[in-house]
């Protein structure tokens, strides 16, 4: 079963563990090291979130903010299919809780992706997924961090990893939608809330009239 | 000791985000259509929202400044539409802006 698991998780660990390690290494450039890394990819085990934490920690934004930050960024989990919760109910409790917390967007992709397949049955393959696709994670950040410490060129811009991962997403999402609203309110909100309010507080206020101009739009499309 | 704060938050409300709908729903496969419709367009608007996040600290005042930048997002974005291939993207993207930041754009 073993090469089972790792011929499946595959694909996703190609992409853990180099992006891992670029955050452990901004980590430790923002002076916070291996075992920091360690830690955090332990307990969060966020892609996205976990690179903007890299900013929130070397900050001084207030713990509320940084709350409603992490609230609206990952409320995406929310919106997820709800077929998983009938297959994770057959697992015992601790398993459960594990699983559900591992649930990341990739690991989602892939637990949806075997519904048709024989093996969806198989708890201790389902399980053996969710825990290797954390492994890589945690294993790519440490080593980033670890490297982190040794690297002898000259880093300065390496930040700029943050960036390019989001504006792969904005791609790949703008692609795969017709529906390009969202995009588009989030730009010019976004940009207005900027210049409005200034980089401290702009982000909080962008997300929160993003959200509630989609919700009133799609309010409205619904009663058409 | 703040940092310690911060990562707890950040993870328990991961934890609970993902949790949720274990606890809310217990419906099985609908969810309302507005959920529906949200579930859609809510993670593309946070992250053009993110991008945007990372540029404002950018002055647009100085070119050296906002011009490497981007040029960087533009390269990332026009690299990713046609390899689709993520580190690719990634690393290309970076090491221009490092190149631009350090060597070029004093």
């Amino acid at each position: 079963m073993l090469k089972k698991v790792l011929f499946k998780t595959l694909p996703i660990a190609l992409g853990y563990l180099p992006l891992g390690i670029a955050f452990g290494v901004l980590l430790e450039e923002a002076g916070y090291g291996p075992l920091w890394s360690f830690m955090i990819a332990l307990t969060v085990y966020a892609g996205s979130m976990q690179f903007v934490m890299v900013a929130l920690l070397t900050g001084n934004d207030s713990l509320t903010s940084i709350a409603l930050l992490t609230f609206l960024v990952q409320s995406r989990h929310l919106f997820y299919d709800l077929s998983l919760i009938d297959r994770y109910k057959r697992f015992p409790f601790l398993k459960r809780l594990y699983l559900i917390f591992s649930l990341t967007d990739e690991t989602y992709s892939l637990m949806t992706s075997l519904k048709e397949d024989a093996d969806y049955d198989n708890d201790d393959l389902l399980f053996a997924i969710s825990f290797s696709n954390h492994t890589y994670w945690v294993l790519g950040c440490v080593i980033g961090g670890l490297l982190g410490n040794i690297i002898p060129f000259n880093t300065t811009g390496i930040d700029f990893v943050m960036t390019a991962l989001f504006v792969t997403i904005v791609v790949d999402q703008y692609k795969a939608n017709k529906n390009h609203f969202p995009f588009i309110i989030g730009l010019i909100v976004g940009i207005i809330a900027l210049i409005i309010f200034g980089q401290d507080r702009f982000l909080l206020i962008a997300l929160m009239m993003t959200s509630i101009i989609l919700v009133l739009n799609s309010m409205r499309k619904e009663k058409i | 000791m703040r940092e310690v704060y911060i990562i707890i938050i950040i993870a328990l409300i991961t934890f609970l985000l993902r949790a949720l709908p274990f606890i809310a729903f217990n419906r099985k496969n609908e969810l309302p259509p507005l959920m529906l419709s949200l579930q859609k367009e809510l993670p593309m608007a946070v992250m053009i929202l993110l991008v945007i996040y990372c540029i404002k600290d950018i002055s647009f005042t100085t070119l050296n400044t906002w011009l490497p930048y981007l040029l960087s997002i533009a390269l990332v974005a026009y690299v990713h539409h046609k390899r689709k291939n993520v580190l690719f993207s990634i690393l290309l993207g970076t090491f221009f802006y490092m190149f631009c930041v350090q060597y070029l754009f004093k």
